[in-house]
């Protein structure tokens, strides 16, 4: 489709022209994040992937008006998107591919949700997670539990928070982890509602 | 012929990752107690040890890798050469004990890598051997560079690599290059 080919282009365009950084000073810089969280939070493993999902928020929000306002200056059209799929696109191919420069799939489209899959995680290209210690009696592990690590979850905060900033409240999680085994990795972005437009409560003219 | 001892030790000389490639012929005198029925028909001469990570070594590899280290420390203090790229860290032939020559490799920040080989007669041979040694060696740092990297890896306190990652690497690396230089009557060339 032109539609979907030309967002593919505007992704690659908007790429070319971002200042870019080290992959590998990136990738420790997250590694060593995640391994401070670890330590802070005492191993505590679902608290830390709430942690990152929090930080990438604050991430999202802040990406969102980066990608319109290089867009703007770069003189890349950026279409507004009528339905789900093609906010999915444009999350997928631009802003991936803005931020990280990986190109990304969208799949299992529904009315109300979408899968991302990344095929290559810059984040994760050293990383190896430990094994789960067993007891000294082979009972259950006495160390975290490091199957429930989703060591990216940052990218589901970015989603949530960029996406909540153009009135779409979404929840994401990350499906399936090459770090633990699977394919690729997959997120699913669940839409909860449509936001509507206007001021808060208290800025109401009664 | 065959590459039977492996081992990676740390700057301050503690022990990393050991670990030895028996041949079939010494399975009987191992620790091991693995089953050994199935080992007469390895046509490579090279028996699949069950793979675990630092396994404890034998006492007696134990003691190569102990007398390798003491000459390494003797090299290392007289001589000062300053080769460049690769060759500066290979070290070489350290010594030959009990028909078995060690050679040794230390990157720059004095992590050490030993090999321990079965002796061979043909002088050309050996010349093969270790230009294919060295190649090893190189390949072993980019494992070990890829396990420092790792951010849950623990190098720190010069803890022991429990990798699985690096553990079956080095036993790929090593297990093709005893096919290669491995007994010559028993090769299959494919």
């Amino acid at each position: 489709m032109s539609k979907s080919g030309s967002i593919t282009a505007a992704g690659q365009n908007l790429w070319a022209k971002v200042p870019k950084a080290n992959s590998e000073l990136f990738a420790l810089t997250y590694g060593s994040l995640i391994t401070e969280l670890i330590r802070d939070y005492d191993q505590n493993i679902p608290e830390i992937n709430n942690q990152l999902d929090r930080i990438g928020y604050s991430i999202g929000v802040r990406c969102i008006d980066e990608l319109f306002a290089k867009s703007e200056v770069n003189g890349v059209q950026i279409p507004s998107c009528r339905e789900l799929r093609e906010t999915a696109e444009v999350v997928a191919k631009i802003g991936f591919r803005m931020f990280l420069g990986v190109s990304c799939d969208v799949g299992k489209l529904t009315e109300k949700s979408f899968s991302l899959y990344l095929s290559e995680n810059p984040l994760s290209i050293f990383v190896e997670l430990p094994q789960n210690e067993v007891g000294v009696d082979g009972s259950s592990s006495h160390g975290p539990d490091w199957t429930q690590l989703k060591y990216s979850n940052v990218y589901c905060g970015v989603i949530r928070g960029a996406l909540e900033q153009v009135n779409l409240k979404v929840e994401c999680e990350f499906v399936g982890d090459m770090l633990q085994g699977d394919d690729v990795n997959e997120i699913k972005v669940e839409v909860k509602e449509v936001i509507a437009d206007g001021a808060g409560e208290d800025y109401q003219e009664e | 012929m065959s590459l039977s001892t492996f081992a990676v030790i740390g700057k301050d000389n503690s022990p990393l990752y050991l670990k030895e490639f028996p041949k079939e012929s010494e399975v009987s005198k191992t620790e091991t107690s693995q089953d050994t029925t199935d080992n007469q028909s390895d046509p490579f001469g090279f028996f699949e040890v069950k793979n675990e990570i630092n396994k404890t070594m034998s006492l007696k590899n134990k003691f190569l890798i102990h007398s390798a280290l003491d000459r390494f420390e003797e090299i290392e203090e007289s001589t000062e050469k300053q080769q460049s790229g690769a060759n500066k860290m290979w070290i070489g032939l350290l010594g030959s004990f009990d028909e078995k020559k060690v050679y040794g490799y230390v990157t720059s920040t004095r992590i050490k890598f030993f090999a321990s080989m079965d002796d061979v007669e043909d002088g050309n041979e050996q010349f093969v051997r270790e230009a294919a040694l060295k190649a090893l060696f190189a390949n072993v740092h980019e494992f070990y560079i890829q396990h420092m990297l790792n951010p849950f890896s623990d190098v720190r306190n010069e803890k022991k690599i429990v990798s699985e990652r690096f553990d079956l690497g080095i036993h790929d690396l090593i297990k093709s290059f005893n096919e290669n230089f491995g007994k010559q009557d028993n090769m299959s060339w494919m």
